[in-house]
């Protein structure tokens, strides 16, 4: 009776062992070589379809390149931030010195927000006063002139009124834009 | 839906009772089993009648069941076959019940349990009831505690038992002529404690038997699973890598290309959603001009997400509003506001929505 017991001990000692050095580890093992053949049969299933479809990728890799050349020139590539906030107000600094007007206020309301893949923006308001017809002539050479300027809110203040386009009449212009970029250091 | 999946389910238990009383088996003065059939060649439950069994009780001062177990093992060692029963612990005590054979050995044929009839059908009696199973061959008395007696000399009355077995006042008598329906309720409501005690020497000697046989099954079948995912897993593998070689070099550069692809569209769908939403705000400028045409003055402008807000002065603003609607840079002219008359003019608010359709100047 106390062998059959010691014997009974001893085989669930050997099969407890046996299941935690030998089963688990082994099934442990196996279910990492599962996860590792299916990344191989995706990375299989990926090659096929790249080589069966070899002329069309590149077609449409070449279609893409050319037709995304002009789209992104629209967008200055910048080292950062600060270069491309430094050449946003640069510009706006010559168009406001050409149509004579004063900077009244220029402040960066949001800086550096990612717009997707290597495009971001940040966020200018600005004001000043001048004669209506200028003020006209300023915003089309921003509109123009700068692609990459998104007009999202405007206000015009006369003061008192805005009678005509020759009138002389002044205005106060407060304007909200956000500034496209392509950063280098985005990807 | 329900309804039939209902049906069906109680359909399925309904078969499943049918069977398991088919295979419960009550050797009396000859065996039948509880769903009323000839006993089946082997048997779930053999349940032996009162007449085949001698009972006794002794109280022991023991609270491990295990302890317990031992000490009723080897006080039924002395008539190989006995039964026996463990009580749960009452007032410091547990009662032992011993079931000893008549016969030199039991009529039983192959089951997996066994059974006495006393216990089965005491597990199904409400408390404070004496119980009177009447049968061809025998009668007895069983209180719902498990004690029982067979009817006969001066225990033939119910209230002589009663008052022997120590039942107390209010105590009632239930007669069953047909212990089938108890017992199948006796044992729904047998403690796991009784079943592992009633596990059979025969079951109990093939289960011994087989143990070795199973044990190597169950590795042998652990190893071949395993052996089996282990040569699927390398030959798969190994296939493979082996098509992706066969694929040949250009592969890794054609997995850049697919990639470029894949960035180039998204570029393309990033630069032309910014491009589309830039609403250029040139209307604005047509819009204040027919203003001034109608001799209207402007107040105060604001463009936001493209709506054109226009406050100002004019002898008749329904004239401003109807320039404006003549004029193709903005779209849906309407009045925000009520026109109020002021020193001779019309005060106005027009809200418009600034479109792209106007050449720019």
């Amino acid at each position: 009776m106390t062998a059959d017991r010691t014997k009974f001990l001893l085989l669930s000692l050997v099969l407890l062992a046996a299941i935690k050095f030998v089963v688990l580890p082994w099934r442990d093992q196996q279910t990492e070589s599962a996860q590792a053949l299916q990344v191989l049969t995706q990375r299989l299933d990926r090659s096929t379809g790249v080589v069966l479809n070899k002329e069309k990728i590149l077609s449409i890799r070449d279609d893409l390149r050319k037709s995304n050349a002009p789209l992104a020139e629209l967008f200055p590539l910048s080292a950062g931030d600060a270069e491309a906030q430094l050449a946003v107000q640069a510009g706006i600094d010559d168009v406001l010195k050409r149509h004579g007007l004063k900077l009244g206020l220029f402040d960066w309301a949001v800086t550096n927000v990612n717009a997707g893949d290597a495009l971001r923006y940040s966020r200018f308001q600005l004001q000043t006063t001048g004669e209506v017809g200028v003020l006209a002539r300023f915003l089309a050479d921003i509109e123009t002139g700068l692609a990459r300027v998104v007009i999202r809110e405007l206000s015009l203040q006369p003061q008192p009124l805005l009678r005509g386009p020759s009138t002389g009449d002044q205005a106060e212009l407060r304007l909200v834009a956000d500034v496209y970029f392509r950063s280098k250091v985005a990807k | 839906m329900f309804s039939r999946l209902q049906a069906l389910w109680f359909s399925v238990i309904s078969r499943a009772e049918r069977f398991v009383a088919s295979r419960v088996v009550l050797v009396a003065d000859s065996a039948q089993s509880l769903g009323g059939s000839a006993p089946p060649p082997w048997s779930l439950i053999e349940i032996v009648g009162r007449e085949h069994y001698l009972e006794r009780h002794r109280s022991i001062p023991i609270v491990r069941w295990l302890d317990a177990r031992a000490v009723a093992k080897l006080e039924s060692a002395a008539k190989p076959g006995t039964l026996f029963h463990i009580g749960p612990m009452l007032e410091g005590n547990r009662r032992l019940t011993f079931y000893e054979p008549v016969e030199a050995k039991w009529p039983l044929g192959r089951s997996i349990f066994r059974l006495p009839e006393t216990l089965v059908i005491s597990m199904a009696l409400p408390p404070n009831a004496l119980a009177r199973v009447s049968r061809s061959s025998t009668t007895f008395f069983l209180s719902f505690n498990g004690e029982s007696y067979r009817s006969g000399g001066l225990l033939a009355e119910p209230d002589r038992v009663a008052h022997a077995m120590g039942l107390k006042n209010g105590w009632h008598l239930e007669s069953i002529d047909d212990e089938r329906p108890w017992l199948l309720r006796g044992l729904r409501r047998l403690p796991l404690s009784a079943w592992l005690l009633a596990f059979s020497p025969a079951a109990a000697s093939w289960l011994r038997g087989a143990r070795g046989p199973l044990l190597s099954g169950v590795v042998a079948a652990v190893a071949l699973n395993l052996l089996l995912a282990l040569g699927y897993l390398t030959a798969t593998q190994y296939w493979r890598e082996q098509s992706l070689k066969a694929l040949g070099p250009e592969v890794g550069a054609l997995l850049d290309a697919q990639r470029e692809v894949d960035l180039l569209a998204e570029q393309r769908r990033i630069y032309a959603g910014v491009l589309r939403d830039r609403q250029p705000i040139y209307p604005l400028w047509g819009a204040l001009e027919a203003v001034w045409k109608t001799g209207g003055w402007i107040s105060a402008v604001r463009v936001s997400d493209s709506v054109l807000t226009l406050r100002g002065r004019a002898l008749s603003a329904t004239e401003v509003l109807t320039a404006l609607t003549k004029y193709s840079g903005v779209s849906d002219p309407t009045f925000a506001a009520a026109i109020r008359q002021e020193g001779g003019m019309q005060e106005f608010v027009i809200e418009a929505r600034l479109s792209s359709s106007e050449q720019q100047p």
